[in-house]
């Protein structure tokens, strides 16, 4: 048996666009296939917009269909069809219709409770990578939002339950690594944060990649430890920094939302702004406060 | 007088007669030969007439044992243990010539005695992103560094279990080395090392340098040996193969097995398997690992290498990547013949590099 081979020179993945130019930018054109994308924030810092987002314009960038795994609450369907709405997506589908159809092309699956659950799901969408509901579209984007909540059991702890959930998480990890490279799809995956409890008191040498970052006024690191950390491939990294005086955070303008990029084997460090609004996720407007902007967080 | 003349092949192996006690034979097998009245190696010959199944019936060992021991008195006599050794001088002038495989950053080159080195096993370990995934591409575009320039003029194999390489990123260290080594041939004074370099330049660019980087990707565990199974005759197929990248060992190893002891036991048949094909091939091997936190009783938690105790000997050289004060620290913790010593390095959109003095006018 010869393994299966390729020269470099031949290895190319396909890039599904996010169409928020600071965030393309820092990505070097968007999300990869073949790879595992991490994206991970507390509440409420646009990750599951981001993901919505990808979801639908990954349909024209890689010509195909999504599969969106969501294991908290309910599948963010009425965040994708307002954005279809929008004259953004419109635009970016050519067409009223089209826009529409596209949420047909996001297959929304819902996983049980806990990590077996979430595994069996992942294992359960081979069939639908096999043979595609709509021959025209294949599957070439995974979205697994989120990764953190079936591992986050009330009941575990100790260090079987750690090594448990370690054994699942990578199984987990080589099934959508797997999907990822047969498939040629790009898989999104995305993490809570906890809190740093001690900052400096983190063990040596790991970097600023773990020191955390600064998100509503605290220091978050993501969630499921260094075992998780070492599978996925590119991580990023959303913080929000909410306007002094809560009572100023008026629709977007008075939160600050930004992504990282913390690593990633392609991508140099970086941290762009961004905002959210019901068209998804777009660059920030220029600033007329540009001279106050506060100093950018560490990374 | 000439030994060679007058020997018979046949009877050759008794002539330097070795004691009984200096054959590597089992202990009830040596007693039973002893008791029997066998003292050396002649003895077989004159009364066992060479024959397994009288010395069988002279010292009650089985037919099988027989054999055995006669085998062992044939080659007990003629150092065959030492056969294809070589001299130490002769080791260190072959360690001398060989060239070595470069990492782009000077310093963490020095400490590794000239960069990595072929015929052995380098391993870096480190967090993520600390750029283990840098390292290994950054080698594998050295490694077609051309021989005008000092360099191996060879080839690269990829194995990649993570995910991690990204052909883009090769391109663009590729770019980075044509360009340098354009700027390196530019800046050469002698006129006809110039020539040859500019010889070894030409049709030597980003893309080419690509096609000599064999990719193998391995979703499991299972993969990742057959592949090494089969690499000695790939790299037979592809003489100018010169390095071996495995990105990384620890990933599968790490969460595959429930069976520890099973663990060990295939990871030791890899090891065994990359130092063969190190050796025998002659090409640099370069493996990556994890870490892991490991708890202290006193202080703080460590980093450590992932895979246990047992498989820090599975490599020549051991390389911890980590960082230090926001800068990244190469540690080479283990080698055979260097110090342990520290290395700064950075990583640039070219590639590794080392850390720049920052000039006053750029604060």
């Amino acid at each position: 048996m010869r393994p299966p081979n390729a020269t470099a020179a031949s290895a190319t993945c396909s890039i599904a666009r996010t169409r928020c130019d600071a965030i393309d930018a820092a990505l070097r054109g968007g999300v990869r296939t073949r790879q595992i994308t991490e994206v991970c924030g507390e509440s409420g810092t646009g990750k599951t917009h981001l993901c919505a987002q990808l979801a639908l314009f990954a349909q024209l960038d890689l010509g195909g269909s999504t599969v969106y795994v969501h294991t908290e609450g309910r599948a963010p369907t009425d965040v994708m069809r307002r954005m279809t709405t929008t004259r953004r997506f419109v635009e970016a589908f050519g067409g009223d219709a089209r826009a529409r159809g596209a949420l047909e092309r996001v297959y929304a699956v819902k996983s049980l409770g806990d990590a077996d659950g979430l595994r069996e799901t992942l294992e359960g969408v081979s069939a639908v990578l096999r043979s595609p509901i709509d021959v025209r579209a294949p599957v070439r984007l995974i979205v697994v939002d989120s990764a953190t909540a079936p591992f986050r059991d009330a009941d575990g702890g100790g260090a079987t339950y750690a090594a448990r959930r370690a054994g699942t998480l990578h199984k987990m990890t080589m099934l959508l690594k797997e999907y990822a490279s047969v498939h040629d799809l790009a898989v999104v995956v995305t993490n809570h944060v906890v809190d740093v409890v001690q900052a400096g008191e983190c063990v040596g040498g790991l970097g600023r990649a773990f020191m955390g970052l600064d998100t509503s006024g605290r220091r978050a690191q993501p969630a499921l430890g260094l075992m998780w950390a070492n599978c996925v491939n590119t991580r990023l990294f959303l913080t929000r920094h909410d306007a002094r005086g809560r009572g100023a955070v008026v629709a977007c303008g008075g939160v600050r939302r930004r992504l990282h990029v913390v690593y990633a084997p392609h991508l140099r460090e970086a941290t762009v702004d961004f905002v959210l609004s019901d068209d998804g996720v777009r660059d920030a407007p220029a600033r007329d406060d540009a001279a106050g902007v506060e100093p950018i967080p560490n990374l | 007088m000439d030994p060679s003349s007058h020997r018979n092949p046949e009877t050759e192996w008794f002539q330097d007669s070795h004691a009984l006690v200096s054959l590597p034979l089992a202990p009830s097998v040596r007693s039973k030969l002893q008791i029997a009245g066998f003292r050396s190696t002649r003895d077989f010959i004159r009364i066992a007439k060479n024959s397994a199944s009288v010395l069988a019936r002279e010292s009650g060992l089985t037919l099988e044992e027989a054999n055995d021991a006669l085998k062992a008195a044939r080659h007990g006599g003629e150092g065959a243990a030492l056969k294809g050794a070589r001299s130490a001088a002769e080791v260190l002038e072959d360690e001398r010539r060989r060239p070595r495989t470069v990492t782009c950053c000077e310093a963490l080159d020095d400490v590794l005695g000239g960069g990595i080195g072929s015929g052995e096993i380098t391993e870096f370990c480190g967090c993520p992103g600390v750029g283990k995934t840098q390292m290994c591409t950054q080698v594998c575009v050295s490694a077609s560094t051309p021989e005008a320039f000092g360099g191996t003029d060879g080839e690269a194999v990829y194995v990649d279990t993570e995910g991690s390489f990204m052909a883009e990123r090769a391109m663009d260290v590729a770019s980075a080395l044509v360009e340098h080594l354009r700027r390196m041939e530019a800046c050469e004074s002698d006129s006809e090392r110039r020539t040859e370099m500019k010889a070894a330049l030409e049709g030597y660019t980003a893309e080419k340098i690509l096609s000599g980087i064999h990719l193998f990707r391995c979703h499991e565990v299972t993969e990742l040996l057959a592949v090494l199974e089969t690499l000695g005759e790939f790299i037979a197929e592809h003489p100018r193969v010169r390095l071996v990248v495995i990105d990384s060992v620890a990933f599968h190893f790490r969460q595959d097995f429930q069976d520890m002891a099973l663990r060990t036991t295939i990871l030791s048949k890899m090891t065994n398997r990359l130092m063969s094909i190190a050796t025998s091939r002659d090409v640099a091997v370069v493996t990556v690992n994890q870490v892991t936190v490991k708890p202290q009783q006193d202080g703080p938690a460590r980093l450590v290498p992932a895979l246990g105790e047992s498989y820090a000997h599975a490599c020549t050289t051991r390389v911890i990547l980590s960082w230090e004060n926001d800068e990244r620290v190469a540690f080479v913790t283990k080698s055979p013949r260097l110090p342990q010593a520290k290395a700064k390095y950075t990583i640039t959109a070219g590639g590794i590099r080392d850390v720049r003095r920052r000039r006053p006018r750029d604060e």
